[in-house]
């Protein structure tokens, strides 16, 4: 049945040329993307260009699969071809595999293009090609389903003017143009963008207007993301099971109740949501903070009376971070304790050591604990997430300096609705075992068993995961990032070699001590260090830690003399004079 | 063979079929209603086509049905579609070319085989659904105005053709003109909005009009009274008759020989 379908298919011009020229449109396409990016040049920016068609592709595809559908109707086969015993499943069903072998080449001609241009950069990252595929199988493929779902339910059921607005309408709620209903919500004072809401991620062509570099990351492609897609293709087969009629109870029964509970599951999940960027101009992770703290943040500043002498973590990160924490209290006579967490945790449950459950308040990134008598520990459990620093299974950053875990007293960490580090923070014991599906690392030494549980000494406790390396032969602790960019160098023990020895030679008559083979030296994400108020070269440096971000040309003797500064005068007093000097202002006294 | 058992079907408010009960044996059935009498409403409802209430029992049998609207693909060759129908139907590949050979044959499409869809007329077109319909030699066959477009010789093609293929199977023919019916079917059925009027063999269907049907002259119109129907105005020795079908007696008439399609109008008029 199915290859009479393809001959149908190969028969009729209407369809078979759009079909075949949007293949070699991708092709040609992909082409011409490696001849601006070079092969060895940026895997990433190669590869999110070649989504910026995706919304050509969906409209090609519904429209060959409602001219192939609508032929049934047109030519007036339908009847006696339904008449026959399962007549229309069996038609309708090889039609649609017909049909989806124009996204399946789509994948493969893809696939095949990107892993040429990730082996040739001499990306050693297979993590990523497994992450490449399965993007490509989300937005290619699966995305590609749902214009034959729409276009065969469409030809099925409506008339051709109708099922042709209706896709109009389709195809611009899916375009970057419907973000003017962002705006026009705005006036008429009715939310519009619960549409886009709906649709607005089934289409990666918002990844291609961020000019944010995500190659620590990778193409989003979070769970939710499969959760909307999913959610899309077992609604729309739901349908198309329906009116393929199919005559065995049983069997039509179990499909149409299985492609129910599928997509409701799936929708579920979508609204579940989970730690990811958020995008479009309501959603964008950045001016999502923002009008967050904007319209709620009420600032706090208290020192505390207490410290933290051991935190015991157990992170879950999977979707967001669900974390149950332990600590060990430095004074257990208090009658509250005071902490700063982030807002976008949600404290669930609070106890003391003997499993007591103790009274809390929350408000914005203040947590207030109640206790009435001696409390020596205390367990919190919470979860969440930052929209700025993502915490999912595709990748993470959690700098030390972020309260992603409860810190002692009360920090007004936000200038102009952007975070600024919290320093000053006293030293503690860590014990941080982290389930998920990510190699994770940090500037803690991990277990020789398990390479996911970090324990240690450290004031800034950093968890970093996504498309990094570290090489333990290596004499220095270096935690770099695997894809490679354009026009960035990676970072290697030869670099910091050098960098070393510009150091000692510039700091000879220095009284300070740096010694790089024995701190982590992280290339964190020059996305990470937008959401932050920092200035420099050095983005971060403390006893155990340095973040250094190339996003130019490195001048290794500038990088050298800022480590020096950042060393000599403190980090805290290097970041001030850093920023008036870029900015000519103060930088804000928050504490 | 087939059971049709209350079988009743609205178009929101318009009831297309209204507690239609029949028993199809083997044999060809004629099926003869005016337009909208829901003749392809029923049809459909054997074939599963649309919802329906009430039972219809085919005994799994296979069906084939030749619609009252039916086209194929243009820019596929015949022979091709032929093939589609074919795998449709379940009949093993190495057979295929064999059955669609003898199909076509049937209808005299043979030649035509190799020709796209589109070039043929509408004639054939028609033809080669009913080609389609006899595929796979069914055990039910439905056609539905099968006769519509077709010339006199392959009218009469047709008809032997179903003659031919009748036996130990139950055909029935749809149409609104009783000729093509009245030479080959062994019962015919008589549907008017939507219900069963009649069923029976032929004699039985021209037995309804027996004693009913006159020529009268055409200065008699007036004095017409009961429950009666003007079929013909006819000229006869330059006398102008009209035909009529009527209840009761005629005075100063010619009693006619009743025919089927006299039996047929007195049904639908209750005369
Ligand atoms: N799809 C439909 N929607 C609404 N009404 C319909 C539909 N199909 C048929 N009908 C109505 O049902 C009745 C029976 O129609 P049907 O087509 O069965 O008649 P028929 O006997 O086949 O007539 P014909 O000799 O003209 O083909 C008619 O009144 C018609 O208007
Ligand atoms: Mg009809």
């Amino acid at each position: 049945m199915i290859k009479k379908s393809f001959k149908l298919f190969f028969k009729m011009p209407r369809i078979l040329i759009p079909a075949i020229l949007l293949i070699i449109f991708q092709a040609t396409a992909l082409i011409y993307y490696l001849k601006s990016y070079s092969i060895n040049g940026d895997v990433f920016l190669y590869i999110l260009n070649s989504f910026s068609n995706c919304l050509i592709s969906f409209i090609i595809i519904f429209y060959v699969s409602y001219e192939f559908f609508y032929l049934l109707k047109r030519s007036k086969i339908d009847e006696a071809i339904y008449a026959n015993r399962n007549g229309k499943i069996k038609t309708l069903s090889s039609m649609a595999v017909v049909l989806t072998t124009i996204p399946a080449l789509e994948f493969l001609i893809m696939f095949l293009f990107e892993l040429g241009v990730i082996l040739n950069s001499g990306m050693t990252d297979y993590s990523y090609i497994v992450h490449i595929a399965s993007v490509l199988f989300l937005y290619i493929f699966l995305v590609g389903l749902i214009p034959i779902f729409i276009g065969a339910i469409f030809a099925l059921k409506f008339k051709r003017i109708g099922s042709y607005s209706l896709a109009a309408l389709i195809f611009f709620i899916l375009s970057d143009i419907s973000d003017i209903l962002f705006m026009v919500s705005q006036k008429i004072e009715i939310n519009l963008w619960v549409i886009k809401y709906f649709f607005g991620y089934i289409l990666p062509n918002d990844l291609n207007s961020m000019l944010l570099q995500l190659d620590t990351y990778g193409i989003p492609g979070e769970i939710y993301r499969w959760n909307l897609v999913l959610f899309w293709i077992f609604l729309l087969l739901f349908f198309y099971i329906l009116i393929c009629k199919i005559k065995i109870k049983k069997v039509r029964v179990v499909s149409l109740s299985l492609a129910g509970v599928l997509a409701v599951i799936n929708l579920v999940g979508y609204f579940k949501g989970g730690s990811h960027y958020e995008f479009g101009p309501q959603l964008d992770s950045i001016s999502m903070e923002s009008y967050y703290y904007n319209k709620y943040n009420k600032p706090k500043t208290m020192d505390a009376d207490f410290s933290v002498e051991k935190y015991d973590m157990k992170l879950n990160i999977w979707r967001q971070l669900d974390a149950e924490i332990n600590m060990k209290l430095s004074d257990e006579s208090l009658n509250s304790y005071n902490f700063t967490l982030f807002h976008g945790y949600r404290v669930e449950r609070v106890t003391d050591s003997d499993g007591m459950e103790l009274p809390f308040d929350r408000e914005g990134d203040y947590l207030t604990v109640h206790s009435n008598k001696n409390t020596p520990s205390l367990n919190i459990k919470y979860s969440g997430y930052s929209p700025i620093l993502y915490s999912s299974s595709q990748g993470c950053v959690l700098p030390g300096f972020f309260p992603y875990y409860p810190i002692p007293g009360f920090y007004d960490f936000i200038k102009s609705q952007s975070y600024t580090p919290i320093l000053d923070l006293k030293k503690a014991e860590f014990k941080i075992d982290i389930s998920s599906p990510r190699q994770f690392y940090s500037n803690l030494n991990s277990e020789e068993q398990n390479k996911n549980c970090f324990i240690g000494k450290t004031d800034y406790p950093t968890l970093i995961s996504g498309f990094f390396r570290d090489d333990p032969d290596d004499d220095y602790k270096i935690i770099a990032q695997t894809v490679k960019e354009l026009g960035i160098d990676e970072l290697d023990a030869k670099y910091i070699d050098e960098i070393k020895k510009i150091i000692e030679e510039k700091s000879k008559d220095e009284d300070i001590k740096i010694d790089l083979n024995n701190i982590t030296i992280i290339q964190v994400p020059y996305y990470i260090i937008n959401g932050f108020y920092t200035s420099g070269l050095v983005y971060f440096i403390s006893d155990d830690q340095l973040f250094i971000t190339f996003n130019e040309e490195p001048i290794k003797d500038e990088e050298a003399e800022h480590i020096i500064r950042a060393k000599k005068l403190g980090y805290k007093k290097y970041l001030y004079d850093e920023w008036l000097k870029a900015s000519g202002v103060e930088y804000p006294n928050l504490s | 063979m087939l059971t049709i058992d209350n079988l009743e079907k609205s178009f929101k408010k318009n009831k297309a079929l209204d507690c239609f009960s029949c028993e199809f044996e083997h044999g060809i059935y004629g099926l003869l209603g005016p337009n909208g009498s829901g003749k392809t409403t029923m049809m459909r409802c054997i074939c599963d086509l649309i919802k329906y209430k009430g039972k219809i029992d085919c005994g799994g049998a296979k069906i084939g049905y030749l619609p009252q609207q039916f086209g194929m693909m243009k820019s596929l060759k015949l022979f091709d579609m032929m093939k589609y129908f074919a795998t449709l139907k379940k009949i093993p590949t190495p057979e295929q070319d064999e059955e669609i050979k003898r199909c076509l044959e049937l209808v005299n499409l043979y030649d035509k085989a190799k020709d796209k869809v589109g070039s043929l007329s509408g004639g054939m077109v028609r033809r080669s659904g009913i080609a389609q319909a006899i595929l796979g030699d069914p055990e039910v066959i439905l056609f539905d105005e099968p006769t519509a477009g077709l010339d006199p010789e392959e009218r009469t093609r047709f008809k032997t053709m179903l003659k031919s293929i009748g036996k130990n199977k139950t055909i029935i023919v749809s149409t609104h003109i009783v000729s093509d019916v009245e030479a080959v079917c062994d019962k015919i059925v008589i549907i008017d909005k939507g219900r069963k009027k009649f069923i029976g063999t032929n004699e039985e269907v021209a037995a309804i009009a027996s004693s009913k049907a006159y020529l009268v002259e055409e200065k008699f119109e007036g004095i017409l009274s009961g429950n009666y129907y003007i079929k013909d105005r006819i000229t006869r020795n330059g006398e102008n008759y009209l035909y009529v079908l009527s209840d009761i007696p005629i005075e100063n008439s010619i009693a006619a020989q009743a025919n089927i399609e006299d039996g047929y109008l007195c049904a639908l008029k209750n005369i």
